[in-house]
């Protein structure tokens, strides 16, 4: 066991104790006991009244449902033999406030003890999971789980992260290219494998051919479900849509966006709490987006709960300018190649309405695109599963062993 | 490119007026004309002013017209953008003000001319408001707070603009920001007979030199005094200390004679505003003041605290003639103060608090 020679008052255990998790071995993917004990968290989760008030906290208990669970295991081949590649350390986002639950499960599945470093700041239903997690660990049947959990909060110190790296057979890093690139300065092992999580640009294509012939209550379950998608978490999250891609005739796609951005305007000034500093932050966006070159066509900013700026399909914004708070750009797809104009290797997760998912499918099974690594209906951009950013996140965080 | 007053008629003939003798009605005819010529020369003369106005005026019902719908632009475009209204080669000065630390600097770009307008204009308002003749100065402040031009804060900026005013600028703290209590002893004992001036940011003084055990302790004095401070309530909106408990304390504590405070920003550097004995901020004839809804950008009316915004015929050499501040403010009347002086009085509320920031990105933004 690796000496430990950074001071324990300095990060602060949560859940769990890092010495114990420190001695825990690795076990094969899809235990039992761990597929069980996830099992129960869900169920703990959606029978505890107070988890209502979190849609995120719903979603994760979805993720974890025991057909989920048996889905995630079917999609890998029996009999090649897999088993956890270790100690995992994760670093999780401070903003997305259960992006670390998803961490925790996969690697958990995966067969990996876990070292969470959590977000300094309080978010009600982390504490919330983190209770009904303690309830669930508390069932002797899980002990070696609970011994292979340990939560921690600290500010940052790279000292340490130094310490928790050099102990660890798998680094998670959350939070975008600077966080990526400051916990890159703490080492791991040789052995150790990494995987990051870097910024990453997400879009919607909408089809208006097919929305100019919808009933009103279709359209607003659309917009109902886009606004979810782009202001939970401020628009912040990576898979929040910040492009708006249109295709169909001049003539529809004209009258089907000011429709859809009008109702949307009204959808964010009913729900949304737009601060006053996001006001502020979204007038220099927009006087950004407006000086940024000539590739900016037309802007409306009617008032702060929605920006929306017309941008010709090669401007250098797309693909490049994170809008927040309720701030989009469009543009007019004409032909499918367009799109391998467009995507770059920074595109993530593309939402799509108005379209049948076989045409769709087909379609880009035969376009070539640099990036998309997730093509999911509106609504669904949050949506938790095994895969995140083309990574199937129980093969990373596991190892082959290979029998002749 | 000559930016002289022959060019910008309706700015100089604004900028002739003594600071405080407009009515609303007379003042509101020329600073429209005045804002519509500097709107017009900047997006003739700033691409990037330019195409700001062209793509928003639509949607935020921008119209040169109209004082109230004259164009603005938020004064952190300022860190993004290098905002020039002049050719590379007529730049006088860069004022470069990094706020707050590991931000980008403000940077300002003056010619000649806009250099002169803004010390000619801050000359006059510090007349009507502190008196003094190029009185002797003490900054409460340390020596190399200066020393680093280049790159200066708004408090640099501040200690520059005001000490040409004065004389025998004196530092009353050492660069460790302990008091210098030779330093002060012999400034008080040299000017003994005279009125002097005492100058620092709000927070430094209230830290270091009203709260210094050494000079409390020294018994020294400052009875001939005129304390002028300004640049932000922050630190002491968070110690829980208002203006009221400031004043009292500074004379109660060192016997200063007077207490003035004033509000400004590097970005309309010379157009300032001082507090008068009322207790209210003045705006002058050289600018205009407008308080904004923030989540539609509306005008508020007299007594609502919105985002402030600031208009300034000063600058010529960079778009800054119309501003949104990130500060909360509220005008409580025109023309009206019990001071005497026309013209607009408000009140300043502080920044705009920070908005609790989510998302996937940021893991140690702090």
């Amino acid at each position: 066991m690796t000496r430990l020679n950074v001071d324990f008052s300095e990060f602060q255990e949560v859940l769990g104790t890092f010495e114990e998790f420190n001695s825990e071995p690795s076990w094969a993917i899809f235990d039992e006991k761990v597929e069980k004990m996830l099992s129960m968290l869900s169920r703990a989760i959606l029978t505890e009244k107070s988890s209502k008030e979190f849609p995120d906290l719903i979603s994760i208990a979805f993720a974890i449902r025991p057909t989920n669970l048996k889905l995630y295991r079917t999609s890998f081949v029996s009999g090649i033999q897999r088993k956890g590649r270790g100690r995992s350390f994760h670093i999780t986002p401070a903003n997305v406030p259960l992006n670390f639950v998803f961490s925790y499960v996969f690697a958990l599945l995966a067969g990996n003890p876990c070292l969470i470093r959590l977000s300094s700041r309080e978010f009600p239903q982390v504490n919330l999971f983190n209770d009904i997690l303690k309830g669930v660990l508390q069932n002797p049947e899980f002990d070696f789980i609970k011994k292979s959990t340990c939560f921690v909060k600290y500010p940052h110190n790279q000292k340490v992260t130094d310490f928790f790296s050099k102990n660890c057979e798998v680094r998670v890093i959350w939070g975008g290219d600077s966080t990526i690139r400051q916990i890159r300065l703490s080492e791991i092992p040789t052995r150790a494998i990494e995987l990051t999580f870097p910024d990453r640009y997400s879009f919607s294509l909408l089809n208006a051919d097919h929305m100019i012939n919808i009933e009103n209550e279709k359209l607003d379950q659309l917009i109902e479900k886009f606004f979810a998608d782009a202001y939970l978490f401020d628009q912040r999250g990576c898979s929040s849509p910040k492009l708006v891609c249109w295709t169909g005739s001049s003539a529809n796609i004209e009258s089907m966006s000011k429709i859809f951005w009008a109702q949307l305007r009204s959808k964010a000034e009913q729900r949304y709490d737009l601060q006053t500093k996001s006001s502020m932050d979204k007038f220099v966006d927009a006087c950004l987006i407006a000086s940024s070159d000539s590739s900016v066509l037309r802007m409306d900013m009617t008032n702060n709960f929605l920006l929306v700026a017309d941008a010709k399909m090669d401007s250098s914004l797309i693909g490049d300018f994170q809008g927040r708070y309720g701030t989009f750009l469009q543009c007019r797809v004409s032909e499918w190649s367009d799109l391998e104009l467009i995507v770059s290797e920074k595109f993530q997760t593309m939402t799509y309405f108005g379209y049948d998912r076989p045409d769709l499918i087909a379609v880009f099974s035969r376009i070539n695109l640099r990036g998309i690594d997730r093509i999911v209906p509106v609504g669904q951009a949050f949506d938790v599963s095994i895969n995140w950013d083309g990574i199937n996140f129980v093969e990373a965080l596991s190892r082959i062993v290979d029998f002749k | 490119m000559d930016l002289g007053d022959q060019f910008f008629p309706s700015t100089t003939e604004i900028l002739s007026t003594d600071p405080f003798t407009l009515e609303k009605f007379e003042k509101d005819c020329l600073m429209q004309k005045a804002m519509q010529e500097l709107s017009d020369h900047h997006t003739e003369n700033c691409w990037s002013y330019s195409q700001i106005v062209k793509l928003l005026s639509g949607s935020l019902k921008w119209d040169t017209n109209d004082l109230q719908n004259l164009p603005f632009i938020p004064v952190r475009l300022f860190k993004h953008l290098e905002l020039r209204s002049i050719p590379e080669e007529d730049v006088f000065k860069e004022l470069l003000s990094s706020g707050t630390s590991g931000q980008n600097p403000s940077r300002i770009f003056l010619d000649r001319h806009t250099a002169q307008k803004q010390s000619v204009t801050l000359a006059k308002l510090f007349k009507e408001f502190i008196g003094l003749n190029r009185p002797p100065i003490l900054i409460v402040d340390a020596p190399d707070t200066i020393k680093n031009r280049s790159s200066f804060s708004a408090r640099t900026a501040g200690i520059l603009g005001f000490s040409y005013l004065g004389r025998d600028l004196t530092f009353a703290l050492r660069n460790d920001f302990t008091i210098d209590l030779e330093a002060v002893a012999r400034f008080l004992a040299k000017h003994e007979n005279e009125d002097i001036l005492i100058f620092g940011f709000t927070s430094i003084v209230w830290e270091f030199f009203m709260n210094s055990i050494p000079l409390l302790e020294s018994g020294l004095k400052f009875p001939k005094a005129t304390l002028l401070h300004g640049g932000g309530w922050k630190k002491l909106v968070d110690l829980n200390i208002d203006i009221d408990t400031f004043n009292e304390s500074l004379i109660a504590k060192l016997q200063v004679n007077r207490v003035v405070n004033y509000y400004g920003l590097v970005e309309q550097t010379g157009s300032v505003f001082f507090e008068c004995v009322s207790g209210f901020f003045h705006c002058s004839n050289y600018s205009n003041i407008i308080i904004r809804e923030p989540s539609s950008f509306e005008v508020l009316g007299f007594g609502k605290i919105g985002v402030l915004q600031l208009q300034s015929v000063l600058p010529l050499s960079y778009p800054g003639h119309s501003i949104l501040t990130e500060d909360l403010g509220e005008i409580l009347g025109i023309d009206d103060c019990e001071c005497g002086r026309l013209g607009q009085r408000f009140k300043v509320h502080g920044r705009v608090p920070e908005a609790e920031v989510r998302g996937c990105s940021d893991t140690f933004e702090r």
